[in-house]
Protein backbone atom coordinates (compact mmCIF):
# COMPACT_ATOMS: atom_id res chain seq x y z
CA UNK A 1 0.00 0.00 0.00
CA UNK A 2 1.31 3.51 -0.93
CA UNK A 3 1.54 6.22 1.57
CA UNK A 4 -0.40 8.38 -0.48
CA UNK A 5 -3.11 5.85 -1.25
CA UNK A 6 -2.65 4.74 3.28
CA UNK A 7 -3.29 8.19 4.22
CA UNK A 8 -6.41 9.16 2.21
CA UNK A 9 -8.04 6.15 3.37
CA UNK A 10 -6.69 6.84 7.27
CA UNK A 11 -8.51 10.50 6.86
CA UNK A 12 -11.32 9.18 5.70
CA UNK A 13 -11.82 6.84 8.76
CA UNK A 14 -13.65 8.05 11.24
CA UNK A 15 -12.38 8.21 15.22
CA UNK A 16 -14.62 5.31 15.94
CA UNK A 17 -13.58 2.98 13.23
CA UNK A 18 -9.81 3.05 13.71
CA UNK A 19 -10.40 3.15 17.68
CA UNK A 20 -12.24 -0.24 16.95
CA UNK A 21 -9.09 -1.52 15.88
CA UNK A 22 -6.60 0.55 18.29
CA UNK A 23 -8.39 -1.03 20.97
CA UNK A 24 -8.11 -5.13 19.63
CA UNK A 25 -4.42 -6.64 20.24
CA UNK A 26 -5.09 -8.09 16.71
CA UNK A 27 -5.49 -4.93 14.69
CA UNK A 28 -3.58 -2.71 17.64
CA UNK A 29 -0.72 -1.82 14.67
CA UNK A 30 -2.77 -1.28 12.06
CA UNK A 31 -5.33 1.07 14.34
CA UNK A 32 -2.28 2.81 15.41
CA UNK A 33 -1.00 3.55 12.60
CA UNK A 34 -4.09 5.19 11.09
CA UNK A 35 -4.38 7.31 13.99
CA UNK A 36 -0.77 8.65 12.89
CA UNK A 37 -1.53 9.05 9.28
CA UNK A 38 -4.98 10.90 10.07
CA UNK A 39 -3.74 13.53 12.77
CA UNK A 40 0.18 13.50 12.96
CA UNK A 41 -0.31 16.69 10.14
CA UNK A 42 -2.30 18.71 12.97
CA UNK A 43 -0.51 17.42 15.75
CA UNK A 44 2.59 18.92 14.30
CA UNK A 45 1.76 21.98 13.17
CA UNK A 46 0.11 22.69 16.82
CA UNK A 47 3.25 21.67 18.19
CA UNK A 48 5.62 23.29 15.69
CA UNK A 49 4.19 26.63 16.39
CA UNK A 50 5.00 26.26 20.32
CA UNK A 51 8.48 25.32 19.90
CA UNK A 52 11.63 27.08 17.83
CA UNK A 53 12.25 23.87 16.09
CA UNK A 54 11.16 21.21 13.93
CA UNK A 55 14.30 18.49 16.19
CA UNK A 56 11.85 19.67 19.14
CA UNK A 57 9.00 19.52 17.71
CA UNK A 58 9.66 15.71 16.53
CA UNK A 59 10.81 15.03 19.47
CA UNK A 60 7.46 16.11 20.94
CA UNK A 61 5.53 14.83 18.52
CA UNK A 62 6.74 11.29 19.22
CA UNK A 63 6.73 11.39 22.64
CA UNK A 64 2.91 12.90 22.66
CA UNK A 65 1.72 9.69 19.86
CA UNK A 66 3.56 7.20 22.34
CA UNK A 67 1.23 8.74 25.62
CA UNK A 68 -1.82 8.49 22.98
CA UNK A 69 -0.72 4.88 22.61
CA UNK A 70 -0.32 3.97 26.00
CA UNK A 71 -3.30 5.55 27.45
CA UNK A 72 -6.11 4.77 24.37
CA UNK A 73 -7.77 2.39 26.39
CA UNK A 74 -8.36 4.67 28.66
CA UNK A 75 -10.42 7.13 26.26
CA UNK A 76 -13.73 7.24 27.36
CA UNK A 77 -14.76 9.45 24.56
CA UNK A 78 -16.03 11.88 26.77
CA UNK A 79 -14.87 14.48 24.35
CA UNK A 80 -13.68 14.65 20.51
CA UNK A 81 -10.67 12.07 20.12
CA UNK A 82 -8.55 14.94 18.65
CA UNK A 83 -9.45 17.38 22.06
CA UNK A 84 -8.20 14.37 24.32
CA UNK A 85 -5.05 14.25 22.22
CA UNK A 86 -4.83 17.75 22.02
CA UNK A 87 -4.47 17.99 25.61
CA UNK A 88 -1.99 15.08 26.06
CA UNK A 89 0.24 17.02 23.09
CA UNK A 90 -0.26 20.60 25.33
CA UNK A 91 1.43 18.57 28.36
CA UNK A 92 3.97 17.27 26.26
CA UNK A 93 4.61 20.83 25.12
CA UNK A 94 4.77 22.05 28.65
CA UNK A 95 6.99 19.04 29.89
CA UNK A 96 9.59 19.71 26.97
CA UNK A 97 9.77 24.12 28.01
CA UNK A 98 9.91 22.91 31.99
CA UNK A 99 12.87 20.87 30.71
CA UNK A 100 14.63 23.58 28.32
CA UNK A 101 13.74 26.99 30.83
CA UNK A 102 15.94 24.35 33.29
CA UNK A 103 18.77 23.80 30.55
CA UNK A 104 18.62 27.71 29.37
CA UNK A 105 16.65 29.55 31.95
CA UNK A 106 14.43 31.38 28.78
CA UNK A 107 11.91 33.28 30.67
CA UNK A 108 8.81 32.19 28.92
CA UNK A 109 7.58 35.42 28.11
CA UNK A 110 10.27 35.76 25.55
CA UNK A 111 9.69 32.65 24.15
CA UNK A 112 6.49 33.38 22.94
CA UNK A 113 7.74 36.24 21.08
CA UNK A 114 9.84 33.60 19.52
CA UNK A 115 7.17 31.51 18.74
CA UNK A 116 4.80 34.09 17.07
CA UNK A 117 7.92 35.06 15.18
CA UNK A 118 7.66 32.04 14.27
CA UNK A 119 4.43 32.21 12.66
CA UNK A 120 4.23 35.32 11.18
CA UNK A 121 7.68 35.51 9.76
CA UNK A 122 8.17 38.95 10.51
CA UNK A 123 10.14 40.10 13.78
CA UNK A 124 8.42 43.31 14.71
CA UNK A 125 4.44 42.21 13.45
CA UNK A 126 5.31 38.74 16.04
CA UNK A 127 6.50 40.81 18.78
CA UNK A 128 3.61 43.57 18.27
CA UNK A 129 0.86 40.88 18.25
CA UNK A 130 2.35 38.57 21.36
CA UNK A 131 2.65 42.18 23.30
CA UNK A 132 -1.23 43.19 22.22
CA UNK A 133 -2.37 39.43 22.47
CA UNK A 134 -0.83 39.56 26.27
CA UNK A 135 -3.04 42.84 26.86
CA UNK A 136 -6.51 41.35 25.71
CA UNK A 137 -8.71 39.77 29.11
CA UNK A 138 -7.79 36.71 30.26
CA UNK A 139 -10.96 34.84 28.31
CA UNK A 140 -10.44 36.42 24.79
CA UNK A 141 -6.48 35.57 24.92
CA UNK A 142 -7.10 32.32 25.77
CA UNK A 143 -9.44 32.13 22.98
CA UNK A 144 -7.33 33.86 20.53
CA UNK A 145 -4.69 31.88 21.24
CA UNK A 146 -6.79 28.43 20.86
CA UNK A 147 -8.37 29.60 17.73
CA UNK A 148 -5.33 31.53 16.06
CA UNK A 149 -2.68 29.51 17.11
CA UNK A 150 -3.64 26.44 17.98
CA UNK A 151 -6.38 25.87 14.99
CA UNK A 152 -9.47 24.19 17.47
CA UNK A 153 -12.55 24.09 16.27
CA UNK A 154 -14.92 26.51 17.78
CA UNK A 155 -16.57 23.25 18.93
CA UNK A 156 -13.22 21.47 20.32
CA UNK A 157 -12.77 24.57 22.47
CA UNK A 158 -16.51 24.90 23.79
CA UNK A 159 -15.81 20.88 24.94
CA UNK A 160 -12.77 22.03 26.72
CA UNK A 161 -13.68 25.39 28.23
CA UNK A 162 -17.39 24.63 28.79
CA UNK A 163 -18.39 27.55 26.74
CA UNK A 164 -21.19 27.88 24.02
CA UNK A 165 -19.78 27.68 20.39
CA UNK A 166 -21.76 31.71 20.78
CA UNK A 167 -19.94 33.00 23.17
CA UNK A 168 -16.40 31.96 22.28
CA UNK A 169 -16.63 33.35 18.48
CA UNK A 170 -18.04 36.61 20.30
CA UNK A 171 -14.78 36.55 22.19
CA UNK A 172 -12.72 35.55 19.33
CA UNK A 173 -14.34 38.06 17.11
CA UNK A 174 -13.85 40.60 20.37
CA UNK A 175 -10.32 39.83 20.34
CA UNK A 176 -9.53 40.18 16.41
CA UNK A 177 -11.20 43.70 16.36
CA UNK A 178 -8.91 45.17 19.70
CA UNK A 179 -6.01 43.89 18.02
CA UNK A 180 -6.90 44.79 14.52
CA UNK A 181 -7.68 48.31 16.56
CA UNK A 182 -3.95 48.64 18.28
CA UNK A 183 -2.43 47.76 15.23
CA UNK A 184 -4.12 50.59 13.41
CA UNK A 185 -2.74 52.81 16.10
CA UNK A 186 1.04 52.07 16.00
CA UNK A 187 0.37 51.81 12.21
CA UNK A 188 1.09 48.12 12.29
CA UNK A 189 -1.23 47.20 9.61
CA UNK B 1 -10.10 20.42 7.46
CA UNK B 2 -13.61 21.80 7.00
CA UNK B 3 -13.87 25.77 5.64
CA UNK B 4 -15.51 26.67 8.77
CA UNK B 5 -12.62 25.35 11.03
CA UNK B 6 -9.93 26.47 8.67
CA UNK B 7 -8.29 29.76 10.62
CA UNK B 8 -7.56 31.58 7.71
CA UNK B 9 -10.65 31.47 5.94
CA UNK B 10 -12.43 32.70 8.96
CA UNK B 11 -9.47 35.72 9.42
CA UNK B 12 -9.99 36.83 5.86
CA UNK B 13 -14.23 37.02 6.50
CA UNK B 14 -13.75 39.03 10.07
CA UNK B 15 -10.41 40.63 9.48
CA UNK B 16 -8.87 40.59 5.58
CA UNK B 17 -6.00 42.93 7.01
CA UNK B 18 -5.07 40.75 9.67
CA UNK B 19 -1.68 39.30 9.00
CA UNK B 20 -2.14 35.40 7.23
CA UNK B 21 -0.66 33.05 9.46
CA UNK B 22 2.32 31.30 8.50
CA UNK B 23 3.00 27.43 8.40
CA UNK B 24 5.92 25.43 9.29
CA UNK B 25 6.70 22.84 6.92
CA UNK B 26 8.72 19.88 8.34
CA UNK B 27 11.61 18.78 6.16
CA UNK B 28 10.48 16.58 2.64
CA UNK B 29 9.05 13.32 3.38
CA UNK B 30 8.78 13.66 6.97
CA UNK B 31 4.84 12.56 7.38
CA UNK B 32 6.01 10.11 5.20
CA UNK B 33 8.82 8.25 7.49
CA UNK B 34 7.27 9.61 11.11
CA UNK B 35 4.42 6.64 11.68
CA UNK B 36 6.74 3.68 11.08
CA UNK B 37 9.33 5.81 13.00
CA UNK B 38 6.97 6.22 16.21
CA UNK B 39 5.53 2.38 15.41
CA UNK B 40 8.70 1.17 16.12
CA UNK B 41 10.01 3.32 18.99
CA UNK B 42 6.38 1.94 20.85
CA UNK B 43 7.17 -1.41 20.13
CA UNK B 44 11.07 -0.96 21.47
CA UNK B 45 9.59 0.85 24.49
CA UNK B 46 6.89 -1.92 24.58
CA UNK B 47 9.08 -5.24 24.53
CA UNK B 48 11.56 -4.06 26.82
CA UNK B 49 11.27 -4.73 30.54
CA UNK B 50 10.00 -2.61 32.85
CA UNK B 51 12.76 -0.80 34.59
CA UNK B 52 12.00 0.88 38.24
CA UNK B 53 13.40 3.54 38.47
CA UNK B 54 15.49 4.09 42.01
CA UNK B 55 14.52 7.41 43.66
CA UNK B 56 17.18 7.91 45.71
CA UNK B 57 15.34 10.78 47.48
CA UNK B 58 13.16 8.27 49.26
CA UNK B 59 15.47 5.83 49.66
CA UNK B 60 17.59 8.54 51.36
CA UNK B 61 14.70 9.54 53.52
CA UNK B 62 13.60 5.85 54.35
CA UNK B 63 17.33 5.32 55.65
CA UNK B 64 16.59 8.18 57.85
CA UNK B 65 13.61 7.16 59.16
CA UNK B 66 14.95 3.49 59.94
CA UNK B 67 18.19 5.24 61.66
CA UNK B 68 16.15 7.69 63.70
CA UNK B 69 14.32 4.48 65.14
CA UNK B 70 17.00 2.51 66.00
CA UNK B 71 19.35 5.08 67.49
CA UNK B 72 15.80 6.25 69.59
CA UNK B 73 15.37 2.86 70.68
CA UNK B 74 18.78 1.77 71.61
CA UNK B 75 19.19 5.16 73.32
CA UNK B 76 15.46 4.25 75.07
CA UNK B 77 16.29 1.00 76.39
CA UNK B 78 19.69 1.14 77.30
CA UNK B 79 19.93 4.47 79.13
CA UNK B 80 20.54 3.70 83.11
CA UNK B 81 18.88 6.55 84.09
CA UNK B 82 15.50 5.56 82.83
CA UNK B 83 12.97 4.26 85.71
CA UNK B 84 10.09 1.96 84.82
CA UNK B 85 7.07 3.22 86.82
CA UNK B 86 5.89 0.27 87.73
CA UNK B 87 8.74 -0.58 89.98
CA UNK B 88 8.07 2.52 92.88
CA UNK B 89 6.77 1.86 95.45
CA UNK B 90 3.65 3.55 97.36
CA UNK B 91 6.44 5.02 100.30
CA UNK B 92 8.58 6.21 97.66
CA UNK B 93 6.35 7.93 95.73
CA UNK B 94 5.00 9.61 99.00
CA UNK B 95 8.31 10.66 100.14
CA UNK B 96 9.37 11.79 96.80
CA UNK B 97 6.25 14.21 96.81
CA UNK B 98 6.93 15.37 100.15
CA UNK B 99 10.69 16.26 99.29
CA UNK B 100 9.39 18.66 96.27
CA UNK B 101 6.22 19.59 97.59
CA UNK B 102 7.17 23.27 96.28
CA UNK B 103 6.98 21.52 92.19
CA UNK B 104 3.56 20.21 93.03
CA UNK B 105 1.99 23.58 94.40
CA UNK B 106 0.39 24.88 90.75
CA UNK B 107 -1.60 21.47 91.40
CA UNK B 108 -3.64 22.77 94.59
CA UNK B 109 -4.62 26.61 93.29
CA UNK B 110 -6.01 27.78 96.66
CA UNK B 111 -9.44 29.16 94.35
CA UNK B 112 -9.98 25.81 93.08
CA UNK B 113 -10.25 24.01 96.74
CA UNK B 114 -12.44 27.18 97.52
CA UNK B 115 -14.72 26.27 94.65
CA UNK B 116 -14.51 22.84 95.61
CA UNK B 117 -15.71 23.40 99.42
CA UNK B 118 -18.42 25.46 97.98
CA UNK B 119 -19.54 22.82 96.19
CA UNK B 120 -19.58 20.25 99.33
CA UNK B 121 -22.89 19.56 100.51
CA UNK B 122 -22.17 17.27 103.78
CA UNK B 123 -24.25 17.57 106.75
CA UNK B 124 -22.67 18.82 109.69
CA UNK B 125 -23.49 15.33 111.76
CA UNK B 126 -21.05 13.72 109.40
CA UNK B 127 -18.28 16.00 109.99
CA UNK B 128 -18.97 16.15 113.75
CA UNK B 129 -19.02 12.30 113.01
CA UNK B 130 -15.88 12.34 111.53
CA UNK B 131 -14.18 15.12 113.95
CA UNK B 132 -15.03 12.57 116.80
CA UNK B 133 -13.41 9.85 115.29
CA UNK B 134 -10.21 11.91 114.48
CA UNK B 135 -9.99 13.01 118.24
CA UNK B 136 -10.54 9.78 119.64
CA UNK B 137 -14.00 10.00 121.02
CA UNK B 138 -13.34 13.28 122.28
CA UNK B 139 -16.27 16.39 122.08
CA UNK B 140 -15.06 18.33 119.11
CA UNK B 141 -16.34 21.44 121.32
CA UNK B 142 -13.14 20.63 123.56
CA UNK B 143 -11.23 21.21 120.38
CA UNK B 144 -12.25 24.72 120.19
Amino acid sequence: MTVNRCLTESRSMTDEAILTLANHPRTQEEGFKHLVLKYQQRLYSLVRGKVSSHEDADDILQNTFIKIFRHIKGYEGRSELFTWMYRIACNEVINHQKRFSKMKTVDLENHDILLADAYLNTDNLAASLETVVTGLPERQQMVFRMRYFDELSYKQMAEMLQLTEGALKASFHHAVRKIEEEFRAKQIL
Amino acid sequence: MAQEEDINEEMKEIAPGFPVKGSFPPPAGYFETFPDEVLNRWKKEESQPVVRIIHWKRIITIAAVLSGLIIGGWWFFANPTLVNTNDITAVEAYQYIHENIDEFEPLFETADIEIIEGNLDIPSEAVEEYLIEETNSSDPEDLF
